[in-house]
C-alpha cells in the first residue's frame, strides 16, 4: 500500500491474504495504534502526526489546497475509487460554514471493492412480475453494504442485466460523496453501467433536479438522504415517473418512523420498498422489506 | 638560470588550470542571479496556478516546466526532475524537492542557502490550504527577491574580482615553482 510510510505499510504488508482480503479500511489516530476494520489483526506501531500528513500528501499529489471541495465535505478521493474520511480541526467562514480541516488528527483509509452481482440478493423485492422497477430505499447502519449495492444496482440497471424481464434503464447517479461511482477527476472508478451518467460531487438536491432536466433519467441513484429537501427532491423526482433508489441509516422500521424527515418520505408514499440490510460474513444480506405502507413483503418476485 | 621546455610546459598548464578554475567560480557568481530569477518565475507560474485554478502541484510544474526540451537550464532540469519524482507511486513533495536538490545541486550555482528556501517551501507544499500554500509561495518569492538583490551585488563585487584572482594565483605558483 503505496498510501502509508513504510513503517506502517510494514505492517499492513504482514496481513496474511486472507485478513487482507477483508480488509474495510486501515484506521490512522494520532497517538493511537494502527486500526483494521474488517480485518481482526492487531498491530502495535502508534501512529504519528507525520504518518498522517504522509498519507494525506500522497493522496493529494502533495496538493492539499486541489482538494479542498471534497475536504470541506471531510474526505479525499482516490484513483479505483478507495477514499480516506479526515478528522482535525474544523475552520468555518464567516457564515460558520466548513471552509476547510486542518491539523489532522484521523484518517480512514477506506477500501472500495466492487462486489459484482450483489444486486441480486435485492432483485426480486424491487421489481414486480411485469419488470416494473420500484423506488426503492436500503436501509442499513454504517457498512453494512448500502453503497455496494447501489453501485452494483447502477450497473445491472444500466446494462440491462437485473433481470431478464428488466430492460436496459438510462440511469443518473447523483454522487454527492463520490462513493457510489468512485469518481476521480470526474471519471467513475467502478463499473456503473453502460447507460449511466454521474453527476460527481454535486449535493443531491441540485443534482436531482439537473438530473431531471438535463439527462431524462428513468432511474435516479443516490446515497443518504437525511435532509427535509432531499426528501422535497425525491418526491418532485417520483411525481415526474422516475424511479429512485437511494439509502439511509437506519436500524429498524421504527427508526425511520421516528425521524420527522424519513416519515415525511413515508407519509408521501414517494418510495416503494424499503429494503433493510444487515452484514454477514462480510457481505450485505437482506433483513427485511417494507412496501409503502410499511408492510412487510415477504415474497420476493422469482 | 635556465627555463627547459618542462617548466615552460608545466609553467602554462598551472596557469591555465587556475584561469579555469578562477573563470568556474566567477561564472557561478554570474549565473546564480539568473538562477535564482528563473526559481522566482517558476514559484510565480506555481502561484498563479494554485490561486486561480488550484492545479495540482505536480500538473502545475509539468505545465510550467515541459520535459525534453533541449538545452534545458539546471533550474528547469530541477523542476522536471521534481515533477518526476512526485509522478512516482507514494512519493511526496518534500522528498521529490529534497532528493531532485541533491541529484540536481551539482549543476547549479545557487549556494546552499538559496536551495534552504526551496527545501522550507517543501516542507509544507501540498500539506496546507489554498491561502496558506499561497502565504508560503509569496514567502518563498520574497526570500528569493531578497537573495536575488544580494546575488547582483556579489556578482558585481566579486565576478571580476574571481577571475583575476585565478590569474594571479597561477603566476604566483609559476613563481614559486621556478
Amino acid at each position: 500500500m503505496r498510501l502509508l510510510p513504510q513503517e506502517l505499510a510494514e505492517a499492513v504488508a504482514d496481513l496474511d491474504a486472507a485478513q487482507g482480503e477483508r480488509l474495510e479500511e486501515v484506521r490512522l489516530r494520532v497517538g493511537r495504534p494502527l486500526a483494521f476494520v474488517g480485518a481482526t489483526a492487531r498491530v502495535r506501531r502508534i501512529v504519528k502526526v507525520e504518518h498522517l500528513n504522509h498519507v494525506l500528501s500522497v493522496a493529494t499529489g502533495s496538493s492539499l489546497y486541489a482538494a479542498e471541495p471534497e475536504l470541506r465535505q471531510g474526505f479525499v478521493t482516490l484513483p479505483g475509487g478507495h477514499r480516506i474520511g479526515v478528522a482535525g480541526r474544523v475552520v468555518l467562514d464567516g457564515a460558520d460554514r466548513v471552509r476547510t480541516i486542518r491539523d489532522f488528527s484521523s484518517v480512514a483509509i477506506r477500501i472500495a471493492r466492487e462486489v459484482s452481482g450483489c444486486a441480486a440478493e435485492v432483485a426480486g423485492f424491487i421489481t414486480r412480475s411485469g419488470g416494473e422497477l420500484l423506488s426503492s430505499l436500503l436501509v442499513g447502519p454504517p457498512l453494512s453494504g448500502k453503497t455496494t449495492l447501489l453501485r452494483d444496482l447502477a450497473r445491472q440497471l444500466g446494462d440491462g442485466t437485473l433481470r431478464t424481464n428488466v430492460a436496459a434503464r438510462r440511469v443518473g447517479i447523483v454522487d454527492e460523496r463520490s462513493e457510489i461511482a468512485g469518481s476521480f477527476r470526474g471519471v467513475p472508478q467502478f463499473d456503473v453501467g453502460a447507460q449511466t451518467d454521474v453527476l460527481d460531487g454535486c449535493p443531491k438536491v441540485e443534482g436531482m433536479y439537473m438530473m431531471l432536466r438535463a439527462l431524462a433519467p428513468e432511474v435516479i441513484i443516490t446515497d443518504e438522504i437525511g435532509t427535509a429537501a432531499d426528501v422535497r427532491a425525491i418526491t418532485d423526482a417520483a411525481r415526474a415517473g422516475v424511479v429512485l433508489i437511494s439509502s439511509v441509516h437506519a436500524n429498524a422500521i421504527d427508526d425511520l418512523r421516528r425521524r420527522p424527515v424519513l416519515a415525511s418520505l413515508i407519509a408521501a408514499r414517494a418510495i416503494d420498498r424499503y429494503v433493510f440490510l444487515r452484514r454477514s460474513g462480510g457481505r450485505a444480506l437482506v433483513s427485511g422489506v417494507f412496501d409503502a405502507d410499511l408492510h412487510e413483503v415477504r415474497q420476493a418476485w422469482r | 638560470m635556465a627555463i627547459d621546455m618542462l617548466q615552460v610546459v608545466g609553467a602554462g598548464a598551472v596557469m591555465a588550470g587556475a584561469t579555469a578554475l578562477g573563470r568556474q567560480q566567477a561564472a557561478r557568481y554570474r549565473r546564480r542571479p539568473e538562477e535564482l530569477r528563473e526559481l522566482a518565475t517558476v514559484l510565480r507560474g506555481l502561484r498563479n496556478d494554485i490561486s486561480y485554478a488550484r492545479v495540482p502541484l505536480g500538473e502545475s510544474l509539468r505545465r510550467l516546466v515541459p520535459r525534453g526540451q533541449p538545452r534545458a537550464s539546471p533550474v528547469r532540469q530541477l523542476f522536471v526532475d521534481v515533477a518526476d519524482r512526485l509522478a512516482q507511486p507514494g512519493a511526496t513533495a518534500q522528498q521529490a524537492f529534497t532528493l531532485a536538490l541533491a541529484s540536481c545541486g551539482p549543476a547549479l550555482s545557487i549556494t546552499l542557502e538559496d536551495c534552504a528556501v526551496l527545501e522550507a517551501f517543501s516542507l509544507t507544499a501540498g500539506l496546507v490550504g489554498p491561502d496558506e500554500q499561497l502565504g508560503q509561495l509569496d514567502a518563498a518569492l520574497a526570500a528569493l527577491t531578497e537573495r536575488e538583490r544580494e546575488a547582483v551585488f556579489n556578482r558585481s563585487r566579486y565576478e571580476r574580482v574571481i577571475q583575476t584572482t585565478g590569474v594571479l594565483i597561477g603566476v604566483l605558483v609559476v613563481i614559486l615553482l621556478i
